[in-house]
């Protein structure tokens, strides 16, 4: 299990259509995916627009 | 523990949070997001913030009962060396104790949580939701207890108050298996790949154990963004 030690902006932007959409806030932070919890900054996972900087 | 719906005047923000029991990321986001409701709510005339949890199982493959620690379990079935599990675990330990939580490695058992997660929805139809999540999280980290066993479960929801009996014949049969099912269904169409996953208002995607202040901030964002759209209707 691991941490981020650092966070990082979100700007990924994915769409499915028909899938419910998420307007991505904040920063990226410590995630756990597949049952490994990294240690490097993860793109942010969600159907999600990025928020304009 | 806290209550943390707050009582206030607008409408509530509503929180959905996707995470998972064995997760560490999970329980110091848990915390950090705990925080950030109190700073926020500490701000007059701001809204209530009322949480749910969902359910994501990072490791569904997982046996009841599996044998080994968490260096084992990361090493045979995430192919991570023995060496880089154990400097992962030292660092999530650490981070852990800056929010005050006491990660315990040596005693951990690893576990299949489907049945936990179970347990969280039948806590949910009980109004304990919150208590059972953060009973569960801690038995986990910090206790060594086993989460995946009916019994185990049992009996640490009778400690916050459960039928232990209810409980067990809740899991047995399975009764909440479909809930959990729906939450993960949700879960894929939202996109979601990592936990814990903040989902504030249906409408804005949070993703990883934010720091308290990001939490404030987004917050203040949702509220704004209400008010102008009142404003504009008005």
């Amino acid at each position: 299990m691991t941490p981020a030690s650092e966070s990082m902006t979100s700007t990924e932007a994915t769409a499915v259509p028909d899938a419910p959409t998420l307007r991505m806030v904040g920063p990226s932070g410590a995630v756990c995916v597949d049952g490994v919890c990294s240690i490097e900054p993860v793109a942010p996972s969600g159907q999600a627009e990025a928020e304009p900087s | 523990m806290t209550d943390l719906q707050t009582s206030a005047v607008p409408a509530s923000i509503k929180i959905d949070v996707w995470s998972d029991i064995a997760c560490p990321w999970c329980y110091i986001g848990k915390r950090k997001l705990e925080a950030g409701i109190e700073a926020y709510s500490a701000q007059p005339g701001t809204p209530a913030v009322e949480i749910e949890y969902h359910s994501f199982e990072l490791s569904p493959d997982t046996p009841v009962d599996f044998e080994g620690d968490e260096v084992d379990f990361l090493r045979n079935h995430k192919g991570i060396s023995a060496e880089q599990a154990r400097e992962m675990l030292q660092r999530v330990t650490g981070i852990a104790e800056d929010v005050g939580l006491h990660y315990d490695y040596d005693a951990l058992q690893h576990a299949n949580t489907v049945k936990a997660h179970e347990l969280i929805h039948y806590a949910k139809s009980k109004g304990l939701q919150l208590q059972a999540k953060d009973r569960l999280l801690k038995a986990y980290f910090e206790e060594g207890r086993n989460v995946g066993r009916i019994d185990d479960l049992a009996d640490l929801a009778a400690e916050i108050g459960l039928e232990r009996d209810d409980v067990v014949r809740s899991l047995e049969s399975g009764e909440y298996l479909a809930a959990v099912r729906a939450d993960q269904r949700q879960a894929r169409e939202y996109g979601i790949q990592g936990v814990p996953f903040f989902v504030i208002d249906g409408k804005y995607g949070v993703s990883g154990a934010q720091d308290a202040a990001t939490f404030v901030d987004v917050f203040g964002q949702v509220a704004s963004e209400r008010e102008t759209a009142d404003a504009a209707q008005a």
